[in-house]
């Protein structure tokens, strides 16, 4: 298994897209990712399908390509996509011209919208600052980029790809300037795997790979830091008439809120540390979006990197194109075999992903015309979103006993439908990432013991540390929430460190 | 007769306020909510690790010895640890709870992690030595026990191989107070002990800590008469069994000798006297009134029950506005959640004079009023594993200094 047609290297969203759009090819791909699916940028952002509404005035190209594919992804995704829709409005002191600006912005591109007198955006939004001025109704919808990439990954998995997490890429194997295939590290070692063509999807992680292969990848990395609130402020996309800056974006996600970003520029994708003043903006904007935000209850906070495709100048973070480039390292730096796929956006990977398979045919010199924008992620009947009251709906018929995750009502048969996909390493977060479990108010608190007693009794923890495995997760969780510990949630938080370090004496490796 | 109000009715409050009742005091104790003592363990630890990078202490009545004098231990020294054990055993043994030790050794307690606890006071129902357990037993359906992972732990930790069993409770649809309130119905115990008799004659059984509300020391033994075994409980997530056991041991206690406790009552300020509390006000619903008392012993906790609470970047006495120790500059929390040192924002308190009156700019706040357990500053529960004795202990010399007896 270590010839390959093509190699990916990443497992977000454009990797998988990548992986995908390769394999209904029928080109044989292996997609090589180093943490877990949506690890990365994708895993942090906001979960937004853009209408393109927030590009409509600056970025016109991103703009296009947002409501094309937007329209795409609802077709072919539907099960991973809340039809939320979205509103923009407007607040005393935002620049009345922009208003009109972005009215001409989305004719051009394409965006429907609808002007709506501030009392009927009240009424369809209740919680929404009353002083609102003027507010348009745009096509924004909400998706899960997790069950996005993971849906991706398993349709490229059923037409022959090959797909491992936890396998990082430590360099490339070279036959003269000509890279050949790659070398990587899992669990068990270093192995190697060849193709004749490797594309490098790593997101902001691209940059030292592509350094290793002797190609310069120009990224600027753009941190942002969002927070989820554990209420669900809005059912529709919340955007601020202005451009786009600071947290001027509410997003229903399930039963909470995600309100982003910041904008930072960064080193490194690795460590990123989300600062106090960023939590001060978020939530004060929030709350002059929706009053009361500043004053739920934050369930965790994040960071990612938008690694903004960048050859020369220095625009910041929200100057540079939200558009994408497809890198042919043959012709661009005299690297046969390497492509890059680099910049865009998640409500693009779509169009990313054909237009990185188109260049990778071209090279493999297959002929084939990629069919990922009328081909449903899912075969067979059309699956609904995954809505909150479905799983509400399935209380009725599961027994007590076998629900695992009370916060995010997850059953052990979910659970146990996706243990294939852990290729028999223990990782809750990765149950967590394909489950929900432990993302509701709790963090884990109850539920982390019952994932962990499953793994257990179906033999994934067979020759590891229960101990081990638990308090990894329990460590990785808390990045997240100790940014935003206070009130009720430092209560939740202070009990489940009674339980795991004082009760079960993890701190302490429990062998008391 | 002098009149004693009590804030909090946990181990420390309960205990507070029985001993200021038994020093002959009026006693009145205000409770904000009905408890949370589905939350606690049923264990009293008495102190396992008191430096963060120190190893494990065997005898904490030693290791109490040797404390830094901010420790709330020091404050009241060890007599004081001793004498509050030994009148908590003896009161408790009254209603049918047995607690084991006498604090100069640990016992090991395994746990529905599989792994082992140090703790100071066993429920007699968890003192058994995990080496010698032979099964681990699971009652279904109950969620929060996994007896495969328990027995893979303590295969490990005894290098001995452990074996599992189910036992499914007749009426299947259960949490863990309606499983244990099925399992104390005589006609389920004898069941459940005939299960046992086929399954693990004469062996030593670990199950989960659902042996009944009342009584659970003549359930454990007529289970074992049934199969020649021992039975032992084993601590895991709430709510748990064995800290209601106590506490309703303790609650009963408490009214036996006069307690007046009222629920639902939140004290929400001083009634400042200048230098002196007259008393509390307090809410009951949207209703404010005031409850006099001659002294008032703090007893509340601390996050988790509202001793302390938070705002963004602040922490807070909600009552008194009491100033909490913590040290500048550090931040609440380690990056690390599973830090063997702790979080600093878990381990602030009240700063208190050896007479456990609190502390503002060196002198007492108000000199009638005492603090005791978890919301004290100069320890950390969490971490040294010492919350049950310094509540016992410090409410012990609390309800007596309210009560007007002298050190």
């Amino acid at each position: 298994m270590d010839r390959f047609d093509a190699i990916v290297i990443g497992g977000g969203i454009t990797g998988c897209g990548v992986a995908r759009d390769l394999a209904l090819r029928g080109v044989g791909v292996l997609l090589l990712e180093q943490h877990d699916l949506a690890h990365g940028a994708t895993g942090r952002c906001h979960g937004l399908l853009h209408s393109g509404v927030r590009y409509a005035v600056k970025d016109p190209i991103a703009a296009q390509e947002c409501i094309s594919e937007n329209r795409i992804v609802r077709r072919i995704a539907p099960h991973c996509v809340e039809l939320t829709g979205g509103l923009v409005i407007e607040l005393p002191g935002d620049d009345p011209a922009y208003y009109h600006q972005l009215r001409r912005g989305c004719d051009e591109a394409g965006i429907e919208h609808r002007a709506l007198s501030p009392a009927d955006a009240l009424e369809l939004e209740p919680n929404l600052n009353p002083r609102l001025t003027r507010a348009l109704s745009v096509p924004d919808a909400s998706v899960d980029p997790f069950l996005l990439s993971q849906e991706n990954a398993r349709a490229a998995e059923r037409h022959g790809a090959i797909i491992r997490t936890h396998s990082a890429v430590i360099d490339f194997i070279r036959d003269g300037a000509a890279v050949t295939g790659v070398r990587f590290a899992d669990d068990e070692g270093e192995h190697e795997a060849r193709a004749p063509v490797t594309v490098l999807a790593a997101g902001g992680w691209g940059m030292p790979l592509a350094a290793k292969a002797g190609v310069r990848v120009g990224l600027s990395l753009s941190k942002g830091s969002l927070v989820i609130m554990n209420r669900r402020f809005c059912d529709r996309v919340i955007n601020r008439c202005r451009l786009p800056a600071d947290a001027d974006l509410v997003i229903p996600n399930g039963p909470t809120s995600i309100i982003g970003t910041t904008s930072i520029t960064v080193a490194s994708p690795d460590g990123l540390v989300i600062e106090p003043r960023e939590l001060a903006v978020l939530l004060a904007e929030g709350a002059a979006l929706a009053p009361g935000f500043a004053t739920a209850r934050a369930l965790r906070s994040y960071a990612g990197v938008r690694p903004l495709f960048q050859e020369s100048g220095d625009a910041d973070g929200r100057g540079i194109t939200r558009g994408f480039f497809v890198l042919n390292h043959a012709t661009r730096d005299g690297v046969p075999g390497l492509v890059s796929i680099v910049g865009g956006k998640l409500t693009t990977y779509r169009l990313m992903a054909e237009k990185t398979a188109d260049q990778v045919c071209e090279l493999l010199g297959r002929r084939v015309a990629g069919r990922t924008s009328d081909t449903p992620l899912r075969e067979g009947e059309p699956a609904p979103f995954y809505h909150r009251y479905e799983r509400l709906a399935r209380l009725a018929t599961t027994k007590p006993g076998e629900m695992v995750c009370e916060c995010e009502m997850v059953p052990r048969e979910a659970i146990r439908a996706i243990l294939s996909e852990l290729h028999g390493r223990p990782d809750l977060a990765d149950v967590q990432h394909r489950t929900r479990l432990g993302m509701g108010p709790c963090q884990g608190g109850l539920c982390s013991y019952r994932g962990l007693a499953l793994l257990h009794d179906e033999g994934l923890l067979a020759g590891g540390s229960p101990a081990a495995v638990i308090t990894r997760f329990l460590d990785q969780r808390f990045g997240g929430i100790a940014p935003v510990l206070w009130g009720d949630q430092l209560r939740e938080e202070a009990l489940n460190y009674a339980f795991y370090a004082t009760l079960f004496g993890l701190d302490r490796g429990g062998d008391a | 007769m002098r009149r004693v109000l009590v804030i909090g009715g946990g181990l420390a409050g309960l205990t507070a306020a029985i001993e200021a009742r038994e020093a002959g005091a009026e006693v009145a104790l205000l409770q904000a909510g009905q408890g949370v003592h589905h939350l606690f363990s049923g264990c009293i630890d008495l102190l396992a690790y008191p430096q963060p990078d120190g190893p494990a202490v065997e005898n904490p009545l030693e290791a109490i010895a040797r404390l830094a004098p901010e420790h709330p231990y020091a404050k009241i020294g060890g007599d004081a640890v001793v004498r509050a054990m030994v009148g908590f055993q003896r009161r408790v043994t009254e209603h049918g709870l047995t607690y084991l030790g006498d604090g100069r050794h640990q016992y090991r307690v395994l746990t529905a992690m599989g792994t082992l606890r140090l703790t100071g006071l066993t429920p007699l129902t968890m003192a058994v030595d995990p080496a010698q357990i032979d099964v681990v037993c699971s009652i279904g359906p109950y969620r929060n026990f996994s007896a495969g992972l328990v027995a893979d732990g303590l295969s490990r930790l005894t290098k001995k191989n452990v074996r599992t069993l189910a036992f499914e409770v007749a009426q299947g649809e259960l949490d863990a107070m309606g499983l244990a309130a099925k399992l104390a119905e005589p006609a389920e115990s004898a069941r459940f002990g005939d299960f046992l008799a086929r399954e693990a004659r004469g062996l030593t059984v670990a199950i989960p800590a659902l042996l009944g509300l009342e009584n659970a020391e003549e359930q454990k033994r007529s289970i074992e008469s049934r199969f020649g075994g021992v039975l032992v409980e084993v601590p895991g997530l709430p709510p748990s069994i064995p800290g209601l056991r106590l506490m309703h041991a303790l609650r009963r206690i408490a009214l036996d000798r006069g307690v007046r406790i009222a629920q639902n009552v939140r004290a929400v300020g001083a009634l400042d006297g200048g230098g002196v509390l007259r008393g509390v006000k307090v809410r009951v619903a949207d209703l404010e009134r005031e409850e006099t008392a001659d002294a008032v012993v703090l007893a509340t906790g601390h996050l988790v029950t509202g001793g302390v609470v938070s705002t963004r970047g602040a922490l807070r006495e909600p009552v008194f506005d009491l100033p909490l120790s913590f040290p500048a500059g550090e931040s609440f929390f380690r990056s690390r959640f599973l830090d063997r040192a702790g979080h600093p924002a878990l381990s602030c308190g009240v700063i208190v004079d050896s007479s456990l009156r609190p502390l503002r700019d060196q002198s007492p706040v108000y000199e009638n009023l005492f603090a005791c357990g978890d919301i004290l500053g100069g320890f950390d529960p969490y971490r040294e594993r010492s919350g049950g004795g310094v509540a016992l202990s410090t409410a012990t010399v609390a309800g007596r200094l309210a009560a007007g007896v002298a050190r």
